[in-house]
Formats: structure tokens, sequence, C-alpha cells
């Protein structure tokens, strides 16, 4: 870049966080409007069922309560949820916005009370009573596969959603030249993103200018007004989402649920503002889960531990709708669970079955979580096969930066810009190289296996890619104001990653100008025209490169009508630091041609991912006892092409792996036989707190900027978690090899890990 | 029902439904929405409020019992143009994210902090009857009722550490009761 | 939450006045505001005996030490006397819930605080502790945290508190003042029930008896206190198991035992015929073994809770290797 850089890659404070700390973050639940009523969901508490009839009888006699919505009162067809990702298959498994005739997950909306206060909605609701008539809940694979029974009989045929396949070469062949291949079935066990805060919408329906605001934006707050718009039958122009302070988002939050469209419904029909909050129980039927995943996998290599190739089949349960991106865990798991190795041979099948349970959709790191998990067992039973080292056959089957752009599995049917996608760039063996010697590998590996103070001590290494910079594009304005500050306008969404401050260090380094000037206003439609948002990696990238050219336009247009002003050539105009200067040494300031409409605007586009890569090391301690492992030491260490700021980068990473912990521990949503889902509170749902794991130590390089896009960034927001399924896994088999078990099935709990160490006679 | 509470130093008469919880009371009924709504049952602790000095989840008490009590919530710890000590170093080490579970993270490092000074013991002190020797692990095992899902634990627990090491440079530690 | 009346109490007399068998006393509200969100519980009434006087921490006449039913566990933990005398109750406290809970929490409210089986916290599931008659789901369900000692087939829920299995290794009582403003005593082994088949009774108060204190016993000199847990995470979690242990030793022997366990019956576990093998005996790998062996003999497994009959033994043997002063002194 051609431009002084101060902020950009440095340990940048937030900005964000003076509001923060004072406790006058605005997030949803703190947004109210004059004469707003109060949405409560009746939610089916039966998994499968005919939805006999809705009694609110009772309910809408009580004093304060205004209406209590259900199908019904939708007019025509109800509307379903679109796709992200369309594919041919996944169309008569869209999501309804309210249950009509069928209920097909305990939790799915019935009905919307609308009241005075929040709890008046929620006593109300529990006087509606809908009468179901249960039906047969399909809950396990198995059940779902045998079509007994069909989730939508009369519609389709089967139970599956979509079966993709990922193909590279001729797996066939190589197979048949293996000198060894290992198989196995593994398992990833349901679970969700679980943000602190729960969701909340605050609709306005305006009905002379005919407009609906809907507050509570996250994530994609395009994608869900067009949706929105449509359903609603309005033009886009007359949907505003707007974005407030987000609690945490991680895949889950943000996407377009039931719920926004019966809150704006609501307020539609009743002309009355409307906000929802969910409450936590609520939550964790609701909002979207992740990761029940099974594959039945096989690694062909030669003997000198290469891949030659890898095949097999995937399955992944995605609850009783295909959700908006229910399908990305499914063709990420096929399409990524080669990871940063060199497999040339590849045939993966992954298949998405529908099952009574709360429809799926993204958390963190999506099908690449569960794809790291499997490939990275099978490495370790692979080298313990061929006696080798755990590091050595990473190692020879690490890409290398000569093979870039190194093309990974196409993915079949084609959903979208990624069918095929290639590495863009890195060394993966530095990352890894820098990881074991800061885990000191040599001098861990001496506990390996060994019984120590009564628990058994276990190491391991995990290698990862995590793609980014999801495309098609990303757009930014930026204007400044006739004070002299600099208003930046981004696409991206805030979901509590730190978003402004590093869109305003792009700016103010491509500006020349103090971050203090720079104002960051993003995450709503009431912005730009047209935007994308944050998810799969994207805002640094996306967002960032977009920030950058829309700075560089705004330059170009400074210094054009500074030329004019001074009447001189724009050749002979420099423009430095927030000031352009002519040839007699005349300085305009930024603010002096506020006026004549100073701005610069961009549509940065990009279809190519970006490729960090990485290496996680793990050294755990097993109790036999209890079938408790405790963390000891965890390094990470990734390249992510540029650094922005280091500061938020190691706090994505540091927090991904965690989270990745709770992943691998203990997070998991349990259902019964009938469909009822066992988990209601952060009791039964066990999260990492302080006291649950070391510190976890985190390396970050910038070698091998990426050739995509003019930062030379690649996403990093959830590498820090795919590895650690893996990592964990093996260091407990290691630790455990005197019992010769074999952790491949999710979660580690202690009961898992005690179970394996005391097998049922 | 009626009651008067006093919160930040500032008493205020509410017409309340008995069920309201003083979490809910702060937020609906007082506009205090810096303490968060996480879980409402206790479990994250970003409701986190002193009661009388003392730290406890607004969301596990109802607002019709603490009507003689001082109430200090997140608004009330700092003047907004003068951070305190723990805000200032919660920025520096990066401990947080999404900024919801922060006010009950301060609130309630707050209230640790005073409970260290009282010379209490936690699980992991080694010793009951010692003096109090803050650290890594005793900081986190004193936070373990506030939640961050963001895992920002690392930044939180330093954050917290270096306020308690400089007040212990600064003002000079009581006697032992 | 269903609507309740809300009465304050000035005195303990005018609190028993107040409440019933449809009213629920509420002093820290830690437990009870829970289970009323989830409407596990749901009563008319709601006696406020936060403001009673009966939250000092002194001397017991006669001595040991009266802890007022309204103490918080936060006071009672840091009270240098429970500290110094206690310190197994200090433990057991501070391994309990967290910072923010234990300062609201009050002594009575922990003694009656209810299961954590999720079973019973779900409505939307069959509880007989919840709703007698009903069924148990947590039976044939997940039941990592469920009991191996004193279950039936009605119930197999366990007793959560820390603080009331090392009152009962300390032989505290609790006192009660009834409905009719008579006071009665009863030790903590004499206050919980088995579920038998009236799974919903965790006590055997009276409706509208109140727990005005608990008076511990003056501490047993020269024994050694300790409690320990073991649990699913670090911190913040209920006991997967836990022991309070009171030994004392006289010339080589064991003089005084007392062995209180959590996390695995509905109430705070001890078995009086496991303390009498060890009672008088040298202390040993053998002698500890035959303990457990008794302790253990009606132990039963659910599903998912085998793991807890070989911990119970070995946190036993651990633990009496330790107060003995005969293993790892860690």
């Amino acid at each position: 870049m051609n431009t002084p850089n101060t902020y950009i890659g440095g340990h940048v404070e937030r900005v964000e966080d003076a509001r923060f700390l004072r406790g006058a973050g605005r997030y949803i639940d703190d947004v109210t409007r004059e004469g707003m009523l109060h949405a409560c969901v009746v939610r089916s508490a039966v998994a499968h069922g005919r939805l006999v009839s809705i009694d609110a009888e009772e309910a809408l006699a009580m004093p304060g309560v205004h209406a209590v919505l259900t199908a019904a009162d939708v007019t025509g067809e109800i509307p379903t949820i679109p796709f992200r990702r369309p594919n041919p298959k996944i169309g008569p498994y869209a999501q309804p916005v309210i249950a009509r005739e069928r209920v097909r997950y305990f939790g799915e909306p019935v009905a919307l009370v609308l009241a005075d206060s929040p709890e008046l909605a929620e006593d109300a609701a529990e006087l509606v009573l809908p009468e179901i008539e249960p039906l047969p809940a399909v809950v396990t694979r198995d059940a779902a596969l045998a079509a007994e029974p069909l989730l939508f009989p009369g519609t389709t045929e089967d139970n599956l959603a979509a079966v993709f396949t990922a193909g590279k070469g001729d797996a066939e062949a190589a197979f048949a030249g293996a000198a060894l291949v290992v198989g196995d079935s593994f398992s990833t066990q349901r679970q969700t993103a679980l943000p602190l805060e729960t969701r909340g919408l605050l609709a306005e329906w305006d009905a002379d200018a005919q407009h609906l605001t809907v507050h509570g934006a996250a994530k994609l707050p395009f994608f869900n007004r067009r949706a929105m718009a449509k359903m609603m039958d309005l033009p886009e122009t007359s949907v505003d989402y707007v974005e407030h302070d987000v609690g945490g988002g991680f895949g889950a939050r943000g996407e377009f649920y039931p719920e926004d469209f019966l809150v704006a419904l609501a307020a539609r029909i009743t002309g009355r503002p409307v906000k929802w909050v969910e409450d936590r129980r609520e939550h964790f039927a609701a909002i979207a889960h992740s990761r029940e995943a099974e594959a039945q996998v096989e690694l062909a290599l030669d003997a000198s531990g290469r891949i030659l190739g890898l095949r097999g089949e995937m399955f992944m349960n995605v609850g009783a709708y295909v959700r908006p991106n229910g399908m990305t865990p499914v063709r990420n798991c096929a399409q990524f669970m080669s990871g940063p190795y060199r497999v040339p041979n590849i045939a993966l099948q992954a298949t998405a079955y529908v099952a009574n349970k709360t429809p799926a959709g993204t958390f963190r790191g999506p099908g690449r979580y569960e794809g790291s998990f499997f490939i990275e067992r099978l490495l370790d039973m692979a080298a313990a096969r061929l006696g080798l080292d755990r590091r050595t056959i990473r190692q020879v089957n690490l890409l290398t930066n000569a093979e870039m752009p190194y093309p990974l599995a196409q993915i079949r049917p084609s959903d979208g810009s990624r069918a095929e996608t290639s590495c863009d760039s890195g060394e993966y063996s530095e990352a890894f190289h820098r990881c074991l010697q800061a885990f000191d590998w040599e001098e861990k590996e001496k506990l390996d296996g060994r019984l120590i103070d009564g628990r058994y001590h276990g190491i391991a290494v995990s290698c990862f890619i995590e793609g980014g910079a999801s495309g098609p594009a990303e757009t930014a304005r930026i204007q400044v104001a006739g004070d002299g500050g600099v208003e930046v306008y981004v696409g991206s969404s805030a979901i509590g990653q730190g978003l402004e401050t590093v869109m305003a260090q792009i700016a103010a380094d491509t500006l020349g100008l103090p971050m203090e000037c720079i104002r960051i206003y993003h995450g709503s439609t009431t912005y730009l025209a047209e935007g994308w948002g944050s998810y799969g990696s994207r805002a640094t990238v996306m967002g960032g490169n977009a920030v950058r050219e829309a700075a560089l336009a705004l330059l170009a247009r400074f210094r054009a009508l500074a030329a004019r002003r001074l009447g001189v050539g724009e050749a002979e105009v420099s423009v430095v630091g927030g000031q352009a200067v002519g040839p007699d040494g005349a300085v305009l300031d930024l603010a002096d041609l506020a006026a004549e409409g100073l701005a610069g605007e961009a549509k940065f586009l990009n279809s190519d991912a970006t490729y960090t890569n990485g290496t996680a090391a793990v050294h755990v301690a097993v109790d036999p006892e209890t079938g408790r492992v405790e963390v000891l030491d965890y390094v990470v260490c990734d390249e992510v092409g540029r650094i922005v700021n280091a500061l938020t980068l190691h706090g994505q990473v540091t927090g991904a792996a965690v989270q990745g912990f709770g992943s691998v521990f203990g997070e998991e949503l349990p259902y019964d036989d009938d469909g009822a889902l066992l988990v209601g509170t952060l009791a039964d749902y066990l999260v990492p707190l302080a006291t649950d794991y070391p510190r976890v130590r985190c390396l970050s390089l910038e070698s091998y900027p990426s050739p995509t896009n003019p930062l030379g960034a690649k996403g990093a927001g959830e590498g820090g978690i795919i590895p650690v399924g893996g990592a964990v896994a093996n260091a407990v088999a290691s630790a455990l090899r005197a019992f010769g078990v074999a952790p491949n099935h999710l979660p580690l709990s202690p009961a898992r890990v005690w179970a394996l160490l005391n097998p049922p006679d | 029902m009626e009651i008067t509470l006093t919160v930040n130093g500032r008493a205020q008469a509410l017409e309340l439904d008995p069920r309201t919880t003083l979490l809910d009371a702060l937020r609906d009924h007082l506009q205090l929405t810096g303490t968060k709504k996480g879980c409402d049952h206790g479990q994250c602790g970003a409701c986190t409020i002193l009661l009388n000095g003392r730290r406890i989840n607004a969301c596990l008490t109802l607002a019709a019992m603490h009507e003689a009590d001082e109430i200090a919530t997140i608004e009330g710890l700092a003047p907004p143009d003068d951070p305190g000590a723990l805000q200032a170093a919660f920025l520096h080490h990066d401990g947080f994210q999404c900024g919801y579970c922060t006010p009950g993270q301060i609130v309630s490092a707050t209230g640790m902090l005073e409970e260290a000074r009282a010379g209490w013991p936690s699980h992991v002190s080694p010793n009951l009857e010692a003096e109090v020797a803050l650290d890594r692990s005793e900081v986190a095992e004193r936070m373990s009722g506030n939640l961050c899902r963001c895992a920002a634990y690392t930044g939180i627990v330093e954050a917290i550490l270096e306020t308690a090491e400089q007040e212990r440079d600064v003002e000079p530690r009581e006697a032992a009761e | 939450m269903k609507p309740f009346d809300y009465v304050r109490a000035d005195s303990p007399r005018s609190a028993v006045a107040a409440g019933g068998a449809r009213a629920r006393f509420i002093a820290g509200g830690t437990n009870l505001i829970d289970l009323m969100k989830l409407e596990v519980e749901a009563p008319e009434r709601l006696v406020d005996i936060s403001r009673l006087d009966l939250g000092g921490i002194g001397p017991a006449e006669g001595g040991g030490l009266r802890i007022g039913a309204l103490a918080s566990n936060a006071d009672v933990a840091a009270a240098h006397a429970v500290r110094r005398d206690y310190p197994a109750l200090a433990r057991a406290l501070l391994s309990g819930a967290s910072g923010q809970i234990r300062n609201k929490a009050t002594t009575g409210g922990n003694l009656l605080q209810r299961t954590r089986c999720p079973y019973f916290t779900d409505t939307s599931q069959p509880c007989n502790k919840r709703r007698p008659g009903k069924g148990c789901a947590a039976i044939g369900g997940h039941t990592r945290n469920h009991a191996i000692l004193g279950a039936t087939s009605h119930c197999i829920a366990t007793h959560p508190s820390d603080m009331a299995v090392a009152l009962r290794a300390l032989d505290a009582s609790v006192e009660i003042e009834g409905a009719d403003g008579s006071r009665r005593r009863m030790t903590v082994g004499e206050l919980y029930r088995l579920p038998g088949d009236a799974p919903d009774r965790d006590t055997t108060l009276e409706a509208g008896e109140l727990i005005t204190a608990v008076i511990l016993p003056p501490p047993p000199a020269g024994a050694a206190q300790s409690y320990r847990k073991v649990r699913d995470r670090a911190s913040y979690a209920f006991a997967l198991v836990s022991l309070a242990c009171v030994a004392k030793m006289e010339d080589g022997r064991i003089d005084q035992v007392a062995l209180a366990f959590g996390g695995i019956a509905p109430v705070p576990w001890r078995d009086g015929a496991a303390e009498e093998a060890l009672r008088g005996e040298n202390p040993g790998p053998e002698v500890f073994e035959h303990a457990a062996d008794i302790l253990l003999a009606d132990a039963e497994r659910q599903g998912d809770n085998a793991f807890k009959i070989p911990l119970v033994r070995r946190l036993l043997k651990a633990e009496l290797a330790r107060a003995t002063g005969t293993g790892d002194q860690r």
C-alpha cells in the first residue's frame, strides 16, 4: 500500500469498548418504543404431530392481551424461509414461518401472543392450548433413513434433504494401490452456538409510508431484508433491518428465523411496535443447532505415510427443516475434510437427513470442525499402524507454497461460488513448526502415555485450514462530514468481533488520518443500498477491502476537487495526511471540501476464498476414576496473510479454541425417544468458565499474504475452533494408549471417557 | 405493589407486580439497562449488581424484597467521563469481545476484590486462615459465576489481577482483622 | 412465574403464622425464585423472612457455634470461628455455587434447596418429586448425577447441598419454630428423609415450620476435618461425589470418625456401620476397604452413574489415608 501504515498490524485497543465498559452498550432488549406490544411465542411441546386446533379464547380474554396470531392470520400460503445456498433438492424442506397443519419439532412456533408487557404475554401464552395429535417422532438416523415415518409425506419420497459429493481424482484406484487403509466410524454431537445475549427483535410498521423497520439485525441484514420484503410483498426499499450492539453470534444469530416474520407481521397487523426477546430455555429449542454428524471414512496411504486417497460417507441430522444455511455444515464437512493436507484423490458423500429435532444451521467452523476431527483421528491411527511419528505423518502431507493454488475437492450439486475452490497461499509447515516449538513437543513427549499422580498424560498435534472471505462482494461508502470527521459506512455487521476497530484502522491508514477522526457505521440496511454482512470469516477481508477501496476513491475525489479549487492540474496536487497541497504550498483540509460532496464508494468483488492455515498442540491429563480430562496446555499457531489487529485476532483465536473445548468436553443437546429436548438451562449445558481451561497460547504469522485481495488478509475468526476436536481426542487416545481406547465419538464428557475405560461386559 | 428502590444513591418509587425480579425492575422500570439478562436463572452472571456492597445475581431476587437496601449497578460504578481502574484494565487487556457479559464481569470483579480485601478465602485457597493472595487461579475461581461466551477469560483474569495489584501498591492493606 | 401474595414477616412468630402448606418462606431466594420461574414451585403466598434478626453467628449455649438461619453462605464461610473450628464446613460452602449466589443464599435455604435432577426442573417431564404419582423420567434417562444409595423406584434424585454434607459429618442440629410457636431441635440427619414412596417430601419438617438456626457442637478437639468434592468442571457445578470427613486418632488407632457423602443419595449420607467398622482400628488399606464394602453393600447403579461406586470407594480410602496420616498427605 502506498499510504502510511500506522494502525494496521498494531496492538490497537478497541474503540467499541468505552460504551461496553460503562454499561452503555445498546442491545436489542435495551431498545424500546412508545406504545410497544410484547410478544411471546407459543411453541409445540410435541416433536411430531398433526396440529388440529388452537384454543386461544382464555388468553384473549385476559386484560392487556391484544391478539393471538396463528397460521390462520397469514393470508395465502404460509411463506417459507429462503435458503442462503439453494440447491435442487432442498426446496420442499424449507421451514414455514409458522406451523399450520403439522408440527415437526419440539419448540416449533404455533402462535404468537401480543400483550402490554412481557410478563402478561408469557402468562397468556400458557393459556393458549394447541391440540396436537402426536405422530411417531423420527429421532435417529436409522428411523430417518428408513422413512419411518416421512416428515413430508406427499411432498417428498424420503427424509433425505440433500446428498452432496466431494470428489477429486480417482479414489478407487488410489485405494486399490495403497500400502495401508485405515478407516473407522466417528461422530460429533448436536450442540449450539449459544451467544450470551439471546435473540430479540423489535418491528415497527409505518402504515402511511408502508414501511417496515426490523431492529435486532445481525450477521446478514441485507439478505434478511430481501427475504422479508418478498414474504411481506413489499419492495425491498420498504424494509429496513437495523443493527444494534450484538451479544455474540458464532454463526447462529442473525439468520432469518420464523420469529423475524411473525414479529413483523404482528407489527403490521396491530399497527404498533412489537418486541420479542427470547428467553434462555426457548433459545435452546429455537435457535439453530449444529454439528450432529456421523462418518464412516477411510484414508489410503503409502508406506511412508503419504496420503493417497480419502473416501467414505457422512450423515448429518439437520433437524426438521432446512434452514437458510442448514446445508453449509454438510457440504463443508465433505469439501474440507482433507484440510491442509495434500489429498490427490477424494470420494466423499455427505447426506443430510431430516428428523424431528430443532433445525440445524451453522456454528463457528461449520462442518470444518467435524471434518477435522475425522481426518485427524485417521492420521493418528495411520501413524500408529505405520510406526510413524505423529508429526511426520502430518509433515509429509502438509501443503507447500509451491503447490499454490491447490485445488480442494469439488462439491456437487453446486450450491454457489465455492463448488470449486483452491487454497490460496502458505507454507503450511511453517505454522506447524512454530507451534510445536512453542509447545515444546520434545519435552512434553516424555510424559505422553504416562500415569502421573493418578492421571494419564497425553499430547497431540492437529493441523487445519479455515476458509474465509465469503464472496461475492461487500460495499462501503465514506464521506467527510462538515466537521471534518470521516464517516465510514460498511455492509459488514458487528457481532462482537471488534469490527469498528478493524474498519477504523483500515480507513485511517488508507486516508492517512488519525483513527479518532473515523466514525464507523455498519450492519443496518439504512446506510447502504446493498451489502452483505459478517459470516464465514469475511468481514476483515471483504469489508476491509471495501473500506480501503472506498477510501482510495475518496482520496481521488479529494485530489480532483482540490485541483479544481486551486486551479491546478490533478497531478500537481499531493495528498498526504488528510490534506491536499498545491504546487505553491497552498493547503486544503478534507473539511474545506466537505460541502462539495467529498465521498467515495466501493463495491469490493471477490469470489475467491482465503485460507488461513494453522496447527494446534495440546497436553491433557485424564483421570481414570472420573473420566474427567483436564487440558494442561494448548498452543495454536495460525498464518493469516496479514494481521490487521493482533489484539482482536488473538481474542478471536483463543475464544474459538475455548469454545472448542466446550464442544469437545460437554456441550450437548440430547433428545429423548419422543423428540423432546432435554436441555433448557445453563446448568444442563455446561459452557466453559474461567476456571475450566488453561491460558490458550496463541501465535500468529503473516508470512504469505493472500493473493485474493489487496490487503492480503485471510479470514481468521473461526480457525481456533476447527482443530480442537481432533487434537483433544488424539491426546486422550495417546494418554490412554495402554487401554487401546478409540475416542471416536464426541463429546469426550467424563461419562463417555469413563465408559471407554470401563466397557460394559 | 408500591415500593421504593435506592439505586446508585437515588431513591425512586415504583408500582410493581410482586413477581418483578430486581433485574426486571432495574431494566424495565428504571431504564438502567447496563445490567444484562443472559439466562435469568443465576447461571451466567450478566445481571450481577451490588446489594449493600455485595455482588449478587439480580435475576434471582425480587424487587419487593429490597426496599431498604443500597443497590449499585454498572452505571453507578464510575462516572461516564472517568472510567475506573477496572474498566481501564479491561480495555487494556482486551477483556471482552461482544460486551454483553462485561457489565456483569466488572460489577462482579468490584465485589470480588472487596471480598478479597476482607480476607475471604476461596475454594482454591490453600489455607483458610491465611491472608488472601490473588493469583490467576484465585481470580478465575472467584469469577466462576460470570460466563463469557466469547471466552475472553484470559484478558478478564489479567485485567482483574492488574487492578488488584495496583490497588495493593497504592493503598497499603489495612491490618488484618 | 405464577402470581402470589407477598407478605413481609417481622418476627419468626409472624412468619410461621403466615406460613402453611401453600406458602413458602423466602430469604435468599436463589433456589426458590429459580424454581418459581420454572413453575416447579408455585406458592400462593411468599412470606419474606429476609428482614428477621436471624443472621447472627456466635457461640451456642453450652459450647459450639450457633449459625442463624439467615446468615449468608458467604458470611458463614468467612466467619473466623468457622474457618478455625469447622474447616470442613467452610470448605463445603466455598466449593458450592458462585460468589454471587453465596452472598445471597442463606443457611436455612441451603439446607432446604431442592434437587438439581434435570427431570425435576423440566415441567414437561414426569417427576414424582414434583408431582407425586406421575412417574420418574430420570429412571432410564440421563443418570450421571443420580443416586446409588437410598433411591427407590419412585425417585433417584440426589440432594444437592454441599453444606448439609459437612453439617451432617459435624453432627449439627437445626432449631425449628413450629406453626404454633413451639420450638424443637433435631439433627441434620433427622431433618432429611429418604424418598420412599413420597419423594415430594425432602424433609421431616411440618408445613409452616421455620428453621431458625443451625447449632454446631463444640469442634472435636484434635480431629482432622476435610471436604472433598469431585465434579465435572472445576467450579460452579454440583458434586458427582463429595465427602466430608472428621477423624481423630488416639495412640495410632482411629478414635473418632464421621464420614458424610454428597451426590450419591437423596440425603447427605452417613453409614453408622461403616464408621463403626473403623473405630478403634489401626488405619490401613484393608480396614478402609472393609468400611467401603459396608458403605457400598447396597449401592445400586442406574444407567450412567456406575462410575460413582468405585469413585466413592477411592475417595473414602484416599480421604481416610490422609486423615489418619497413613497415606498421601497432598
